[in-house]
């Protein structure tokens, strides 16, 4: 009994690190926001009345169709909650905007007669992510913190909790029961005959006249259909996969044949008959361990660490975009010496530097040596980052080098000022304004 | 906190599952559970009548936006079997005869001006390589409403 109960916390709250949470939130809500940037659900307001057919927590909520332009607005709102949402800004308040107009806006279409399920999972995915800490990691949020914080050391080692572990199990949870309720409904009013007739066939052929919401994209159900076995088999495939995905909840190795069969199952049905189920796929993304995914795509196998930053720890505006940086630093590329606390060793295997010039501005050196400052060390940094790649384009249109270079000198002017009010910041001001480093 | 949220997540879906009923985003997810046993189709479909008199089937999903012709298809099989189709049958389809030309004069589809649109029954026995996708065998009108004199345009 105790070793069936400490499974079931085990499954629910195994400490976990934020990382999976953090990117099933940013993919799941960004690919949700480029997916339904196009919708606008404002034309229901012109749909006649007599249409009206309230589902069930609709009719409950007293909820009505707004007006064309309260619908834009609510849109509007709610695409730019589920931005917000992918990028984890706000995140406790945009995934719960997200989530309550996620409800109204995605079951809207529904209330007028026919109740389809291409979103439900969507519903509950809000649902899930808005009660949990998914803002924890990869967000805006955290790189905030740890910007606000400036600990430069710590910010990479994350904290480990269950409160990042049963929002996945509960999306996993819901998944299993969609499917195991689609697989107890074809056995419940089809029966083994769903299998073994000629049912899948017909089915196939019906799709190719017109009847469902979308054509199939390939007429291959037609010839699909020549073969009955084969339909057959793919029926028994499909009313199988659904029947025993829970199994998914407790066995690993159902887990790598239920999830790909399934989702092969939506793809076929995609291709071969037409019903879209775009948002069932992209909700997939739960499935994949990305924190052992980034460690298998570690820096071991995307090349080892390109470049050493050098920071004046002493400094909390340094301190601080180190931090940032190293948060975003997500394939380990760089390596981050403290000139003020780490000089001796930094001045053996880098003879080249000097310490005061390196306390004046940031610097970076490359693998092969190429030693940048200020600015040029900024874009070298951008190199190594990830989102920095998005930037590069930028970085190097003509013009903006020098452009760069003045601001870096401005804020590095600045910084001067700024350190002393940093909590733990090692420099003192001096009265000259320049950075004075304690004596050890 | 936690357990009772799935606790109400998933008595609801069992309840659902359990009852075949549908209480969005609930669900016993019954899409395509009966069984298929003869090689023909009978399903509802809206077709237009030309200025010129001919006959034009909506199955563009362009045409009657936001309805798609899966989920339109559904709603008027509603309709025509409540009790009050009487009434809610001719009404909806004026919603649609309106719709259409709305948004043929504002572009949205290529579509002919329609001077009627009726509901229709429409059977088809199965081709191998639906060859006959545009030639139902038989088709059994149930309602249809006439645009207003001077509509359309």
């Amino acid at each position: 009994m105790k070793r069936l109960r400490d499974r079931w916390r085990g499954f629910w709250f195994a400490p976990a690190s934020p990382t999976d949470l953090g990117v099933c939130r940013m993919l799941f809500y960004g690919a949700f926001f480029l997916y339904y940037l196009p919708l606008d659900d404002s034309a229901w307001a012109s749909v006649s009345q007599v249409f009206w057919m309230p589902t069930t927590f609709f009719r409950l909520l007293h909820l009505p169709v707004l007006p064309a332009t309260v619908l834009v607005g609510l849109q509007s709102l709610w695409k730019a909650a589920l931005l917000l949402s992918c990028v984890g800004l706000y995140t406790r308040l945009s995934t719960a905007v997200a989530c309550g107009l996620g409800f109204y806006l995605l079951g809207l279409p529904h209330n007028f007669g026919s109740v389809l399920h291409y979103d439900t999972l969507v519903v509950w995915v809000l649902s899930i992510l808005a009660l949990s800490c998914c803002g924890d990691g990869w967000s805006l949020d955290r790189l905030i913190a740890v910007g606000r914080r400036g600990d430069a050391q710590d910010a990479s080692v994350p904290r480990r909790s269950g409160e990042y572990t049963w929002p996945i199990r509960a999306v996993w949870l819901v998944m299993a029961l969609i499917f195991f309720g689609a697989g107890v409904s074809k056995l419940r009013y089809g029966g083994l005959g769903w299998i073994f007739s000629d049912n899948l066939a017909i089915v196939l052929i019906q799709h190719n006249y017109r009847i469902a919401n979308a054509d199939p994209l390939l007429p291959w159900g037609l010839v699909l259909a020549r073969h009955p076995w084969v339909c057959r088999a793919l029926a028994g495939v499909t009313v199988t996969g659904e029947f025993f995905y829970p199994l998914v909840l407790i066995s690993r190795r159902a887990r790598w044949v239920l999830v790909p069969t399934v989702f092969g199952m939506q793809v076929g049905i995609r291709v071969l008959m037409g019903p879209t189920f775009n948002q069932y796929l992209l909700c997939n993304l739960f499935w994949i361990p990305w924190s052992r995914l980034g460690a298998y795509l570690s820096p071991m196998r995307l090349g080892s660490q390109s470049a050493a930053v050098f920071f004046d720890g002493g400094c909390g505006l340094c301190r601080r975009t180190v931090a940032v940086i190293r948060r975003l630093d997500l394939l380990g590329r760089l390596e981050y010496c403290d000139v003020l606390t780490g000089w001796t060793e930094i001045e053996a295997r880098f003879p080249q530097l000097s310490q005061a010039q390196c306390l004046a501005d940031m610097h970076l050196v490359t693998r092969r040596g190429k030693i940048t400052v200020g600015f040029d060390a900024y874009r070298e940094i951008a190199w190594g980052l990830p989102v920095g790649w998005l930037l590069l384009p930028v970085l190097y249109l003509p013009g903006v080098r020098p452009i760069g270079r003045r601001v870096y000198a401005a804020v590095a002017a600045n910084r001067v000022g700024m350190a002393c009010t940093i909590p733990g910041s090692a420099a003192v001001v001096s009265d000259d304004g320049t950075t004075r480093i304690p004596s050890r | 906190m936690i357990y009772p949220c799935l606790g109400l997540f998933v008595a609801g879906s069992l309840f659902d599952i359990a009852t075949g009923r549908e209480h969005w985003p609930y669900s016993p997810y019954g899409m395509y559970s009966s069984v298929e046993r003869a090689r023909s189709l009978q399903t509802l479909r809206l077709i237009g009548v030309t200025r010129a008199g001919s006959q034009f089937p909506l199955v563009a999903n362009r045409y009657l936006w936001p309805f798609n012709r899966s989920s339109l298809r559904w709603t008027l099989g509603r309709l025509n079997e409540s009790a009050d189709r009487a009434q809610r049958l001719p009404a909806a389809l004026e919603d649609c005869l309106r719709r259409y030309e709305e948004r043929r004069r504002a572009g949205r589809h290529d579509g002919p001006p329609l001077q009627a649109l009726g509901l229709y029954r429409v059977w088809w026995t199965l081709d191998p390589l639906a060859r006959n996708v545009d030639r139902p065998d038989r088709q059994e009108l149930l309602m249809q409403v006439r645009a207003p004199i001077g509509g359309g345009g």
